[in-house]
């Protein structure tokens, strides 16, 4: 069991490296792990080789987080499912008005309205002036989804769009 | 959909009428259109006034109660817009009046999707 319970983290860790969602790795792991348990219980009616359910049991922990991290791009886009809802958001680049950054509030304040796309300006891409933070990015890691950045006053400066929906087979707008 | 901000400086007029210019261009009267951001003035504006006789329609007519954005601690002019053509459908508009920018920000929901209805409108 020890030598098992290794073994899961040595596939868990590089898998939450590569970005796999980790309610995948661990569901996977978890299934494994109790399968390990109960293929360890010792039966006097099994007449399988002893090494043949670990053998299984390992080859699935190999294979089945590979498949995982190939068929995973690393997002939860979800499909557009009726109408879309919009959100247009001026970020006043990242700070609250008494000069606080406040990317993480302006984050959930998104969230709780579940958009499917967000529209954003002010978005500043490592403005010193700013506090230097590159907002997409950031956004980008928060929100998990690509964000698309077009410049405006200069390159560091702009609007942004980021998308939880897969608009790459239907156009919601024509 | 296009995303914008306007230059906010009132001072520079001529810049905000430039980027008007370039806006009409790039939307180019192009159906089932979104046109979101900071227009940074109100509704009544002449900059504003240019895009509605263009033929755009501006979704926070149908917000309940005030379509003013900013600024976000007590919003007395709307700066945030989502403008759309008039085939486009919208139902739920509204603005969030919740504080952490300068501005409060503003959802629809769009409507129609993959049904072209020549002018329907909610409004």
């Amino acid at each position: 069991m020890v030598v098992g319970f290794i073994g899961l983290l040595v596939v868990y860790l590089p898998a939450a490296g590569f970005g796999v969602d980790s309610k995948w790795t661990l569901s996977t792991l978890g299934l494994a792990l109790v399968g390990s348990g109960i293929a360890c219980i010792p039966t006097q009616s099994r007449r399988v080789d002893s090494w043949t359910l670990p053998a299984v049991l390992s080859a699935l922990l190999l294979v089945v987080p590979l498949i995982l991290i190939v068929n995973d791009d690393g997002t939860d886009r979800r499909l557009l499912s009726g109408d879309p809802f919009v959100l247009t958001y001026n970020l006043h680049h990242g700070f609250s008005t008494d000069g606080v950054m406040a990317l993480e509030s302006m984050a959930q304040i998104i969230e709780s309205a579940d958009p499917d796309i967000v529209a954003l300006q002010e978005v500043s891409r490592g403005w010193v002036a700013t506090g230097g933070v590159d907002m997409v990015a950031w956004f980008q890691r928060r929100s998990g989804m690509p964000v698309v950045f077009a410049p405006t006053v200069d390159r560091q400066w702009g609007v942004a769009l980021d998308v939880f929906v897969d608009i790459s087979t239907t156009n919601p707008f024509g | 959909m296009i995303v914008t901000q306007l230059h906010q400086t009132e001072a520079d007029e001529s810049i905000r009428q430039l980027q008007i210019n370039d806006l009409l261009v790039a939307w180019g009267t192009a159906p089932r259109t979104l046109i979101v951001g900071d227009l940074g003035t109100d509704p009544d504006d002449e900059i504003t006034r240019q895009l509605f006789e263009a033929g755009l329609v501006d979704a926070g007519r149908l917000v309940d109660g005030s379509a003013a954005t900013w600024p976000a601690e007590g919003p007395a002019e709307q700066h945030d817009y989502i403008l759309r053509t008039p085939d486009l459908a919208v139902s739920v508009v509204r603005v969030l009046a919740l504080v952490a920018s300068d501005h409060l920000a503003v959802q629809v929901r769009g409507g129609s999707i993959g049904v072209i209805q020549s002018g329907a409108s909610n409004e």
